[in-house]
């Protein structure tokens, strides 16, 4: 484990000098439209933190880290396992930046001082500041979302090797196309079983457990396709 | 002690050691008793081998010029010795008896070779 | 004596290369020149030292720990230089030295810095904008700092100019000094080797050529000159990387095959370079023939 914590401080400083100041900029500006137009706004800092993790494979192939990862007393694994809990660390960091930052904005309901506070607009705005379910799902379904598909993404990339990234981005949408056409058509038939989507709970405290339990399944799907990825390239020399 | 190695030269750089050190110390430009750098000192001052440092060492050592004092390293050895008198006399007759065989060889008289040695001499 | 380095029976293949047999051992306490011509395995032999390359069969023991079972803790005693940097180019020495630290048990960040400084190396500037010495010296540095026992050069000192060589060969017999560590340094600017090494092995077509003292090697073999009429027959077939010309010949020989030859032949001591031109000479003979 602390070899993962040293491999991940590593990628980490890595990524800072690149990425730390795009990504204030992005969760300031983030932020300060949320505070007068929609919390929802806060969630776009998930794509932000996507600055702290692209640039890594980037310089690693630049700099030649394979020699690097010749040369420190590491595990090759635990080099590819760190790789995926930075991902998912990142992410979830962004998560709770976001619902910190949500809940202020939604508690300042600065719409207030826009001018016209009768018009269409402002109304509308409004709107966005009443529904927190919303707020809820959007975070939670954002970092969902982007967690399983870049954790996804680098497990591919990783295995099958960047130069083919695209073909593998356009073969999983290609996939995930044919899936949701066929459960459409299926459905128009009415040939699906009917699904019963659980209710979402009302109260905080469940609420909070749903959050939990989505992070836990995340965290474990990115250590699943860590190790994964992790044996599959322990095989290979560097 | 100072010692200069010329790379170009025909003679190993162990010998370029010897020869110098050798000169210094008959001529007392390093006096007896004193330290002598340490083998991985040596090379490293020289940029040279471990091996060949070691080298010159031993055979200074040999030939009675410098001691070896367990633990502490190298020391010129006590220069009352009579020894090294001797030796490098029998050096130079030898390489007197070979310049004098040369010399017949290529068909010089005696005077020619004794010629040739005082012109040598002279520098 | 005891070995920093141990390989014996070392094989590898890969598609059009194999290392054949590879076995070679250093001292504590001293330099050993890696040459050979490019392509002759010298990096392939690096990589499986350093467990990048997975060994086909042979063993290899540094520090008398084997290089597959316990591959991080040799690597915590271990430095490495290879022919091109392998830090992150964006970042500045500081930078560097902040991820590097918590990687080594003995990293002292003190003799960092005093080493960048001693090699003047600027601590601000993107290690990606350093010339090409100035790399060499910074994972030099990176070595040093982690008080690595035995420090392995793969290449480099090619692409560097001649007074950043000489500060290599100073920061190596600097380091050898203490006769507790050890240099494997792989070039085929032999050169470089010839003055500091005290062994050498020699690599060619994946296979051990020659493994010993640089001295042995320097003293066992001369190039021979003359007219190809002189040669008696016994010693031509002795000839390594026999080369006719219009007006007489020239080969390596052994100096043990030296006596009896005639006086109208002349001969004098390879240097390491020589021996490498006549080695890929004879392969070329016999290729031919």
């Amino acid at each position: 484990m602390k070899d993962i914590l040293k491999v991940m401080r590593f990628d980490f400083l890595t990524a800072k000098p690149l990425a730390f100041r795009g990504f204030i900029i992005v969760a300031v500006i983030c932020f300060t439209l949320s505070l007068f137009f929609s919390p929802l706004i806060t969630s776009y800092i998930t794509f932000a933190v996507l600055i702290f993790i692209i640039p890594l494979q980037s310089v690693a192939d630049k700099s030649s880290f394979n020699k690097l990862y010749g040369i420190l007393p590491v595990k090759r694994k635990n080099i590819t396992r760190a790789r995926f809990l930075y991902l998912f660390l990142a992410y979830f960091f962004a998560e709770l930046l976001e619902a910190v930052l949500a809940v202020i904005s939604f508690n300042l309901k600065m719409y207030k001082l826009l001018p016209n506070q009768d018009g269409e607009a402002v109304q509308l705005f409004k709107e966005s500041f009443e529904d927190t379910t919303l707020i809820y799902v959007m975070i939670i379904g954002v970092f969902a979302f982007i967690c399983l598909m870049f954790s996804y993404m680098e497990m591919m990339a990783q295995i099958f090797g960047r130069e083919n990234e695209m073909k593998i981005i356009l073969i999983t949408l290609g996939v995930l196309t044919a899936i949701a056409i066929l459960l459409s058509v299926l459905n128009n038939y009415d040939m699906l079983p009917p699904i019963n989507v659980p209710k979402l709970p009302e109260d905080i405290g469940g609420r909070t457990i749903v959050a939990v339990i989505i992070n836990v399944i995340m965290l474990g799907i990115c250590l699943l396709f860590g190790e994964i990825t992790a044996s599959k390239l322990a095989k290979r020399e560097l | 002690m100072k010692i200069i190695l010329k790379n170009k030269s025909e003679l190993p750089i162990y010998e370029q050691i010897e020869q110098q050190m050798k000169a210094q110390i008959l001529d007392g430009t390093v006096t007896e008793d004193e330290q002598l750098p340490s083998i991985r000192q040596l090379a490293r001052d020289l940029k040279i081998s471990v091996i060949t440092t070691t080298r010159a060492y031993n055979d200074l050592a040999e030939e009675g010029f410098i001691i070896s004092v367990a633990g502490k390293g190298y020391f010129v050895a006590p220069r009352n010795n009579e020894l090294l008198r001797e030796r490098m006399l029998y050096e130079m007759e030898d390489g007197l008896e070979k310049a004098v065989i040369n010399g017949r060889n290529a068909g010089l008289g005696d005077e020619e070779i004794v010629a040739a040695l005082r012109k040598f001499m002279e520098g | 004596m005891e070995n920093i380095l141990e390989i014996s029976g070392l094989n590898k293949a890969y598609d059009g290369f194999a290392l054949k047999d590879v076995s070679f051992s250093l001292p504590k306490g001293f330099i050993m020149g890696f040459v050979g011509e490019n392509g002759s395995g010298k990096t392939t032999t690096i990589r499986s030292i350093l467990n990048m390359a997975k060994i086909d069969s042979g063993k290899i023991t540094v520090f008398g720990l084997d290089s597959v079972s316990d591959t991080i803790e040799i690597k915590e005693r271990l430095g490495v230089v290879f022919d091109s940097l392998y830090l992150a180019e964006h970042l500045n020495i500081k930078q560097i030295e902040q991820q590097l630290k918590p990687f080594y048990k003995d990293w002292d960040s003190g003799e960092f810095f005093r080493r960048i400084k001693e090699f003047d190396l600027p601590e601000n500037k993107k290690v990606g904008d350093f010339s090409k010495g100035m790399k060499m010296k910074l994972m030099i540095a990176i070595a040093l700092s982690h008080n690595a026992e035995l420090i392995i050069l793969d290449e480099p000192t090619s692409g560097l100019d001649p007074v950043a060589r000489d500060e290599l060969l100073d920061i190596l017999t600097e380091y050898i000094e203490d006769e507790n560590r050890g240099v494997l340094f792989s070039t085929h600017i032999t050169a470089d080797v010839e003055r500091i090494a005290d062994y050498v092995t020699i690599l060619h077509n994946g296979k051990v050529w020659y493994t010993g003292t640089k001295d042995e090697l320097s003293e066992g073999y001369a190039v021979i000159k003359g007219a190809e009429n002189d040669i008696p027959p016994e010693i031509k077939s002795r000839l390594i990387g026999f080369h006719a010309y219009r007006n007489g010949f020239d080969a390596l020989i052994k100096t043990d095959d030296l006596a009896g030859i005639p006086d109208t032949l002349e001969y004098e001591k390879a240097s390491i370079d020589e021996i490498l031109v006549y080695i890929a000479k004879e392969d070329k003979n016999e290729r031919h023939s």
